[in-house]
């Protein structure tokens, strides 16, 4: 039978690659003559275009609403502001301007068109009823994932939703997302849309999936469902390729060294904008209030948020202002600890940046890749993990030896080990910070969750990784190894079975 | 920053000592990444979509890239882990469809005994589909299979023998079906 089977998988196989013709795969693929747009910027153009994107109002709707300071366009010079101020531990980890975004915008970036919607005879037209529909368009040679605006795997369930397949994201549900949000891909047209709404639950998201419209690439409400709060009235929507602090903005970025995807980060951007911007960032804020900010009334968010359901606890503030007519600046957190003081810290010492500096920012390098962290682990071992992205793996020998290490920009750090029976074992970073736990799960483990004086209640990790080989029962040597994202960090490590508690081990 | 040679790509060191370009490597990978993409995805155009793809972010960080030992161990493993997942297949076939709306044909359909193989390969647990693939249609020994799939050896060789098992009950469960048709 097994070589049968083995015939007939080679059969197989030796169709698979006849049928691939020498030249299915097409010619070689080339990026546009765009620079190259990094990792990490995607990251920030991803956070850009969510905060940012210009908003001018329906000419039929409450004259409240800001119009999009369209007449600035093209005539403010926008500054490249750095702080004198850097929170300790953290160094610059990149930097963008109009020289690498404007081309890789335009020519090979994604082309994101919303609209708000709101009560818009209310004084907060958000306080009872809220939705924004952003459909994106990606180029054909775009170097994203597939399912570009998606949740990452894990994240979410998936749903139907026009005839497509989906994700729903209840909130905190998924990495990133504090509010409700419905994505799917629509293939005619050609792009991703994404609802979100603090006020709407996931069902209500999918009843307006369901009736929307497109015009162009606008994705209109039709019938909002009965049951929604308030009105949605449509508030505004963005202009296409007139994302200020994409196209003629600046961004300069911090981190603490070796940071993990995922990981603190603090980023200044300046960018043509106005009140519309406030409007925006106000709706994506949820919570906000007035500041002095450099002489300025400015808005500032501070949420504590947790992203992905994890046990961290991360810091997300927003401080927004128009540093002088037409350009508006910003700073924000994501998952940091900072707090509204530094934050207002970093504001008060900006300046402009020298071309020196700024050169020297545009030329950080990407985070190490992470393709090749599990090469390390050694050829005769009888188990082992890799934290994939994440700069870490473990491996148990036959010999009864566990063993992890970190690998990062610099090179592998030494290997850290102990006995096949220890369930949490600590990676450091070469600043002695934690990285990795890792261990043996007890037999019949399908999850880990880390439990903290602000998580009691513990909460599965949000990057943890066990070694399944699919069929955990039968592996009496499964792994796992967690890298905590910042933020408090576990006293408890909690090993799973069907949601029961099979063993609860403190974290050294 | 990549420095390009518009006809034949970035450069590379290979294990000769000689260099290659990325082109070569093109050439040398892309059909055979199609293949294994095809087996795990289903799709022709996902699969030479999400190949592109690959492609494309490897040329994009080739400084990098070309200094791995073996580069297209690192493009095996993007592709196999970019061809399995259902809704990015969806988007990336969609895509794909828009792309080749201009090529006048399309490759040939598979023969229906070969397509429930790699149908019943594509219902296997994920890691189990990516092994068959790597050692079937890629023709990879185990060791390189480990290292394209970040684990060990004896995994690898677990995953395998665990793929057979199911997909010669599930091949046997087809053929007994086809016959009862």
């Amino acid at each position: 039978m097994t070589a049968d089977l083995d015939t007939t998988l080679r059969g197989a196989a030796g169709a698979l690659r006849d049928s691939v013709a020498p030249n299915s795969a097409g010619p070689p693929p080339r990026p546009s003559s765009a620079p190259i747009l990094t990792a990490t910027a995607l990251v920030v153009v991803a956070a850009i275009l969510a905060a940012a994107v210009a908003f001018w109002p329906n000419n039929d709707k409450d004259t409240t609403v800001p119009s999009s300071d369209v007449s600035t366009k093209g005539h403010v010079v926008v500054p490249r502001l750095i702080p004198d101020h850097v929170p300790d531990g953290y160094v610059v980890s990149g930097a963008s301007d109009p020289s690498e975004m404007v081309g890789e915008a335009a020519a090979t970036g994604p082309v994101s068109r919303t609209v708000l919607y709101g009560d818009s005879g209310a004084d907060d037209p958000f306080a009872h009823s809220d939705l924004q529909t952003s459909t994106t368009r990606w180029p054909e040679d775009t170097n994203f994932d597939g399912g570009s605006g998606m949740p990452p795997e894990g994240h979410g369930h998936e749903v139907t939703v026009r005839g497509h397949t989906g994700v729903a994201c209840a909130p905190d549900e998924c990495i990133g997302e504090v509010m409700a949000t419905l994505y799917w891909p629509e293939e005619e047209p050609l792009f991703d849309v994404r609802l979100t709404s603090r006020s709407l639950d996931i069902d209500q998201l999918q009843q307006v999936a369901e009736d929307l419209t497109f015009e162009g690439d606008y994705a209109v409400v039709g019938s909002p469902p009965s049951d929604v709060d308030g009105p949605l009235d449509e508030l505004a929507r963005s202009q296409p390729n007139d994302l200020p602090l994409v196209a003629t903005g600046y961004s300069i970025n911090y981190a603490p060294p070796h940071n993990i995807p995922g990981g603190p980060t603090l980023q200044v951007s300046t960018g043509e904008g106005g009140e519309s911007n406030l409007l925006m960032t106000r709706w994506l804020a949820g919570e906000w209030r007035r500041v002095e900010v450099r002489g300025h009334e400015g808005s500032i968010s501070v949420k504590e948020e947790r992203a992905g359901g994890g046990p961290d606890r991360q810091t997300a503030i927003t401080l927004l202002w128009e540093e002088e007519p037409g350009v508006i600046a910003q700073v924000t957190t994501l998952m940091s600890p900072l707090t509204e003081d530094e934050v207002l810290q970093v504001a008060e010492s900006l300046r402009p940046a020298t071309d020196e500096e700024w050169a020297a920012a545009l030329q950080v390098d990407d985070p190490p890749d992470p393709a090749n962290y599990g090469q390390y682990i050694p050829t005769d071992v009888v188990a082992s993990v890799n934290t994939t992205g994440m700069g870490s793996a473990a491996y148990l020998t036959a010999d009864g030896q566990l063993c992890g290490y970190v690998v990062d920009s610099e090179g592998k750090l030494p290997d850290v080990c102990g006995s096949a029976d220890d369930r949490v074992l600590v990676l450091a970073d070469r600043g002695g910070n934690v990285h990795t736990y890792f261990g043996r799960v007890p037999e019949g483990t399908d999850s880990v969750a880390g439990v903290s004086p602000e998580y009691p209640d513990s909460h599965p990790m949000m990057y943890a990784f066990l070694d399944r080989q699919d069929e955990p029962p039968e592996v009496p040597h499964q792994l796992y190894a967690w890298v905590p994202a910042g933020g408090p960090l576990p006293t408890e490590l909690q090993f799973l079975a069907d949601g029961v508690v099979l063993e609860a081990v403190p974290v050294p | 920053m990549i420095e390009a040679d518009e006809q034949t790509g970035p450069e590379l060191g290979d294990e000769t000592g000689e260099t290659a370009s990325f082109d070569d490597l093109y050439r040398r990978e892309a059909r055979r990444l199609v293949a294994l993409a095809y087996g795990l995805s289903g799709s022709r155009r996902a699969a030479e979509e999400l190949v592109q793809e690959a492609f494309l972010a490897a040329y994009r960080r080739w400084n990098q890239i070309s200094a791995y030992d073996d580069p297209a161990a690192w493009l095996r493993r993007v592709v196999v882990n970019q061809s399995v997942s259902r809704i990015r297949r969806r988007v990336a076939e969609a895509r794909a469809m828009t792309r080749l709306r201009a090529r006048p044909t399309l490759p040939a359909v598979l023969p229906e005994q070969d397509e429930a193989v790699w149908r019943a390969v594509r219902a296997l647990p994920r890691r189990q589909a990516q092994v068959v693939v790597l050692h079937y249609v890629d023709d990879l020994p185990i060791a390189e299979i480990a290292q394209v799939l970040g684990c060990s050896d004896g995994t690898v060789k677990t995953h395998l023998h665990r793929a057979r098992q199911l997909l010669a009950s599930a091949l046997e469960n087809h053929a007994h079906g086809g016959a009862e048709q």
